[in-house]
């Protein structure tokens, strides 16, 4: 550190510090540089003043119902699910992402440091906004003195009840930072403070104040919502507080799992875990399916056995690269064998299995080319049979819960599996369609490209109503899959098709070298898609995928029309026809709206910060 | 290196059938392909099966048949037919991409201009603004501004914001706001309208050959000639002198007349012959230039499989054109019969050769508390339905045509506007004449993009009950059952519409890219 600092000291030395900029210079810089930017200007504090003025009003206009929405709560994350007495799934769920967040976030040490001078001047930013608003918050007093410009400033200067102790707290907080700032005197450039420190004190003030101030509280006793005074209620805060723990905990887990057995490991459990949790928790902990387990070893465990088993047994043989012309004439009669089973009645599954062994067979010599490689390759074919089944046996399995809804996924929640899983079925799908576009094989490329610009030409609305409605009488009788796989499947081919446009720009930023280079190495067409292309390909897409993911986000609020329990149904729907809060639905809006808005910000943020990390438009 | 060039000619071997790449590649399509017919053949099959069982319509009757349905506001509220009813919807549908591409399009450029802005304030407010919008799904949007509506109080002769004076109709005002919308006084066609605007055509083409020639003249003599001002007057002198002149234009109403009785007399057959002809023609006009493209001064580039397989699917189209024109005849005989009413209409338009104003303001008149007048003109209405939805695709697609904007601006190297600054230009020159051209080539293609999806999301309209033709289509299945060809008309709807609009961005664009060399 030492030696850092003097370096540090005499740059300051040599290049000429800019002097301190007082507030008149910048005002007078970025206000007020020429008579049309002060116009500007002032045009622009009055429709500050007027929106933040109107939206404060609203907010705290005493006729407004936010019981509505407090009450409620439960009803917003989970639908009909705290019906079913058994809501601490719902805390086992959320406590296993948390539980992974921190744990990753450990291990891949988000968080850098942070100079007191920045943290010092954030906290008086924020400091000086919650002023400006406690000032043009609605005011108690009505004052007349016969002129209106007058009356608004004395209104908005004659500081009381709540408004005061929004002042005051903003006061307090900026002397608290201008005296930590002076602490540190010049040095508060370079003396830096963990970034994480931030979410850390905020995360226990969140805690102290949910046990200690009387927020009141919601109860629900005979047949109605009552309000009573108080803290909020403990089954709110308990879990919170294990939630915040937990938090904390696995963060440090991580990082001390890292130093101690090195970084490789524990992020690849760490990224397996994340794609096995979302099927886990949903199926398993939320679903609660009552398992036969007679049935489970008689059926399920013999399928998986003999294709792990058999299926790895002939992967292994025909991945050995001695073999010539006889393993390519087995795998293609692997395939027509696979197809074949398609024509005769079994389990689906096992004709799944034996078009997805017949496939393995078919790229085995093209992955395993040393052992290491054979030995990844036989891996990755236990992994994929082993998650299947698994899938299939608890899809298959009845849930036990009891609850008066139609699925027992609701509210956020729901909107969270839907979006997720629409984004993570639909990657494979719109990478072979961004393959087939811009491949040379016409068939291909025609039936990609109409698949993609036929879906992209309709709205979406238009394809949830086609699978609500009309998938149904193309299927077999008795075969009629709910509401929410419908729902899943639209959105999965429906964001393929914008997906597939993404990953087509990322194809055509490929140097024309690079086949060339590839195919001078000899590699086949397979090899050179999977190793060469598409690696670069889907890096220089990132930021188009993630765009996607939040767009699909969005879009899910779009099952609400066709009478699915998501996030706006309840708000817009179920919420305004209670008893008790009946036609109350401006609030419930902006509630969702401030949800929905939080989630999509921060991640079109964190996209930003992957953006700059993997160093994506700096050539 | 000689002798390493004679091997391969040595090892050059016949290459088996399963080991020809062309082979199979083409076998692996083939057997893909019917593997996707037999899919959609037994997927068919399954269908006709459950359709029979349940005793569901298929057939597309209901578009000739009464759809017993009446639509909330449109052009024909009581519709006599569900093909009439779902041109309702369709009009009703592209009233609010029209307004809407114009107020986004304003809203946005001027946001993303804000954006870039040196002034603070302006800056952050037009962030906050596009942060907030796009970062908020549109169908809650949509649904909040639905909601507003109805928080409104109700329709009386208090409403204001200005209230209203009794007159003929009832109570008359400027503005009303209320649960039922936003009325306000509007100018309307009347009478001589369609004379006028002939005129106003004439003066269109007029003022662009005005402008033309007077852009000539400035770059002949190199000064200031005002052609946007020449332009914008002589259209006006048209206006207004039309405004007074406009009975002479009625000696077309006899001419559309004719045009009329002419297509009335043609027989089908030869409306068949001309677009089997016009379907021959494209075919081959668009074969002979993708081979114009492939010459070179050599001669005739060999052709690949690819633009074998391109060549055939036009020439298969070509022909299928002409089957299909010959096949069902109803379509041509469609096309004459619209021409043949549409000209009758004009012909009623240009009827009188006397006539009075070519509009007439018309004030919203109040009959009694809650009811407008439904006599005269009594202004113009945005409904409670209309009001949400537009609202909602303007503000959202302004954020992101906004996002466009500043991209394009950003795109513009600081070179440009360095030697702009340079040569002398002002700020507000440099924008005008140096970035905006520059950046508006680059922000076409996004920008039409965002059109499209402005078009594509009215469709959320049916959240709140605007009578688009997604919400319409719905309206007829459940009265009728008909559920698969609603569906199947709404992906034609927008898979034209789509085409059309990507067609109209990418001819424009290529006519404004620069040629580079």
């Amino acid at each position: 550190m030492e030696p850092q600092d003097t370096h540090d000291e005499l740059a300051h030395e040599i290049a000429p510090e800019t002097p301190p900029k007082g507030p008149w210079v910048w005002a007078r810089e970025n206000l007020f540089s020429t008579p049309f930017n002060s116009v500007l200007t002032i045009v622009g504090v009055i429709i500050v003043v007027f929106f933040v003025r109107g939206m404060l009003a609203w907010l705290f206009d005493p006729e407004r119902r936010w019981d509505a929405v407090l009450t409620n709560m439960r009803f917003y994350m989970t639908q009909a699910y705290h019906q079913s007495g058994q809501f601490v799934r719902v805390w086992v769920g959320f406590g296993a992402v948390v539980a992974l967040a921190g744990l990753s976030f450990g291990a891949w040490r988000i968080g850098g440091r942070i100079t007191v001078h920045s943290l010092t001047r954030g906290a008086q930013a924020a400091a000086g906004g919650l002023f400006v608003a406690a000032m043009l918050g609605p005011a108690d007093v009505d004052v007349d003195t016969g002129i209106p410009i007058i009356d608004a400033v004395v209104e908005m200067v004659a500081l009381t009840g709540g408004r005061l102790w929004a002042a005051i707290a903003a006061v307090v907080v900026f002397a608290v930072a201008a005296l930590v700032a002076r602490s540190y005197g010049p040095r508060a450039k370079e003396a830096e403070v963990p970034i994480l420190a931030v979410p850390l004190v905020a995360i226990v003030a969140t805690l102290v104040a949910l046990w200690v101030i009387p927020f009141g509280r919601y109860v629900f006793r005979d047949g109605q919502n009552l309000y009573e005074s108080g803290t909020v209620s403990t089954s709110t805060t308990t879990p919170l507080t294990i939630m915040a723990v937990l938090l904390v905990v696995s963060y440090y887990a991580g990082r001390a799992l890292v130093d101690w057995v090195g970084q490789r490991v524990p992020k690849a459990v760490l990224s397996i875990l994340w794609v096995l949790a979302l099927p886990i928790i949903v199926l398993v902990v939320l679903r609660d399916p009552a398992f036969d387990f007679g049935h489970l070893a008689r059926v399920d465990l013999i399928i998986w056995a003999v294709f792990v088993i058999g299926g790895g047994l002939i992967i292994t043989v025909l991945s050995n690269p001695n073999l010539g012309e006889p393993g390519r004439a087995v795998s293609g009669l692997l395939l027509v064998v696979a197809l074949g089973m398609w024509a005769v009645p079994m389990l689906i599954r096992i004709r799944l299995f034996g078009l997805l062994l017949a496939l393995f067979a078919i790229g085995a010599p093209t992955f395993a080319g040393d052992r290491q490689g054979r030995m990844r390759y036989i891996g990755l074919w236990i992994g994929i049979v082993t998650v299947l089944g698994y899938l299939f046996a608890v899809v298959n399995t009845p849930s036990t819960l009891e609850i008066q809804a139609k699925s027992f996924l609701g509210g956020l929640t729901l909107t969270f599996v839907l979006a997720l899983t629409s984004i993570f079925l639909s990657f494979p799908l719109g990478l072979l369609m961004a393959l087939g576009r811009t491949s040379s094989m016409p068939i291909f490329r025609v039936i990609s490209t109409a698949y993609i610009e036929l879906v992209r030409g309709i709205p979406f609305i238009t394809v949830l109503f086609f699978f609500d409605i009309i998938l149904v009488l193309f299927l077999p009788e008795g075969l009629e899959p709910d509401s929410v796989t419908l729902a899943i499947i639209a959105g999965t081919l429906f964001s393929a098709a914008y997906l597939a446009e993404n990953v087509r720009g990322g194809l055509q930023a490929i140097q024309t070298g690079q086949y060339e280079a590839a195919r001078a190495m000899g590699l086949s067409t397979l090899q050179l898609t999977v190793f060469i292309v598409l690696p670069q390909a889907l890096r220089a897409v990132i930021p188009a995928l993630v765009g996607q993911t939040i767009a699909i986000f969005k879009d899910t609020s779009l099952v609400a029309i066709i009478g699915l329990f998501d996030f706006l149904f309840i708000a817009d729907k179920v919420i305004p026809a209670q008893t008790i809060f009946l036609g109350i639905r401006l609030e419930n809006l902006v509630f969702i709206a401030a949800v929905y808005w939080l989630f999509t910000f921060s991640f079109s943020r964190a996209s930003l910060r992957i953006e700059r990390k993997v160093g994506l438009g700096e050539r | 290196m000689a002798i390493q060039m004679e091997q391969p000619r040595q090892q050059h071997q016949r290459v088996p059938l399963y080991r020809n790449v062309t082979f199979l590649k083409w076998a692996a399509q083939i057997i893909f392909l019917f593997g996707l017919i037999a899919l959609f053949w037994i997927l068919y099959t399954q269908a006709a099966r459950n359709l029979e069982a349940k005793s569901i319509d298929v057939s597309f009757d209901f578009l000739a048949e009464p759809p017993g349905i009446a639509i909330a506001e449109g052009v024909d509220t009581r519709p006599d037919t569900g093909g009439r009813a779902l041109f309702v919807g369709i009009v009703n549908m592209l009233r609010i991409t029209v307004a809407g591409i114009f107020a986004a399009t304003i809203l946005g450029v001027v946001l993303g201009v804000a954006r870039l802005s040196s002034n603070w304030i302006v800056n952050k407010l037009a962030t906050v603004y596009i942060e907030i919008i796009r970062n908020v799904p549109l169908l809650v949007q949509i649904v909040f501004w639905a909601a507003i509506v109805v928080a409104l109080p109700d329709l009386s002769f208090e409403t204001g914001p200005f209230g209203c004076t009794q007159g003929v109709d009832g109570c008359e005002g400027w503005l009303f706001i209320s649960n039922k919308g936003v009325s306000f006084a509007w100018f309307f066609p009347s009478d001589g309208f369609w004379q006028w605007f002939t005129v106003l055509i004439i003066g269109v083409v007029v003022a662009v050959w005005v402008f033309r020639r007077r852009i000539r003249l400035k770059e002949e003599r190199g000064d200031e000639t005002y052609a946007l001002s020449w332009a914008t007057g002589t259209f006006l002198l048209f206006a207004v002198v039309g405004w007074f002149v406009h009975p002479i234009m009625g000696f077309l109403g006899p001419i559309w007349g004719a045009i009329s009785d002419v297509l009335d007399g043609l027989p089908t057959w030869m409306v068949q012959v001309v677009l089997a002809a016009l379907a021959v023609f494209a075919a081959g006009w668009w074969i002979k230039r993708f081979l114009d493209d492939r010459r070179t001064p050599a001669g005739l580039a060999k052709l690949t499989d690819d633009d074998i397989f391109r060549i055939g699917s036009v020439a298969f189209a070509g022909v299928l054109g002409v089957v299909v024109f010959f096949l069902f005849s109803g379509i041509s005989e469609w096309i004459l019969e619209s021409g043949r009413d549409l000209f009758a209409v004009m012909d009623d338009k240009f009827e009188f050769l006397e006539s009075g104003d070519p509009l007439r303001l018309g004030k919203p008149s109040l009959a009694k508390p809650g009811n407008f007048a439904n006599y005269g003109l009594t202004g113009m209405t945005v409904s409670k339905l209309f009001f949400p939805v537009f609202v909602g695709v303007t503000l959202y697609t302004a954020a992101f045509i906004a996002e466009v904007v500043r991209g394009g601006i950003l795109a513009i190297s600081k070179g440009q506007s360095e030697a702009g600054l340079a040569l002398g230009l002002r700020r507000s020159q440099l924008l005008r004449f140096i970035i905006l051209p520059q950046a508006f080539r680059i922000i076409l293609p996004p920008m039409g993009n965002q059109y499209l999806n402005l078009a594509k999301n009215t469709s959320l309209g049916i959240a709140v009950a605007y009578p688009e033709v997604v919400a319409v289509g719905q309206t007829i299945y459940n009265q009728t059952g008909a559920t698969i060809p609603v569906v199947i008309l709404w992906m034609l709807f927008y898979v034209s519409m789509s085409l059309l609009i990507s067609a109209i961005v990418n001819w424009y664009n290529r006519r404004i890219q620069l040629v580079e060399r």
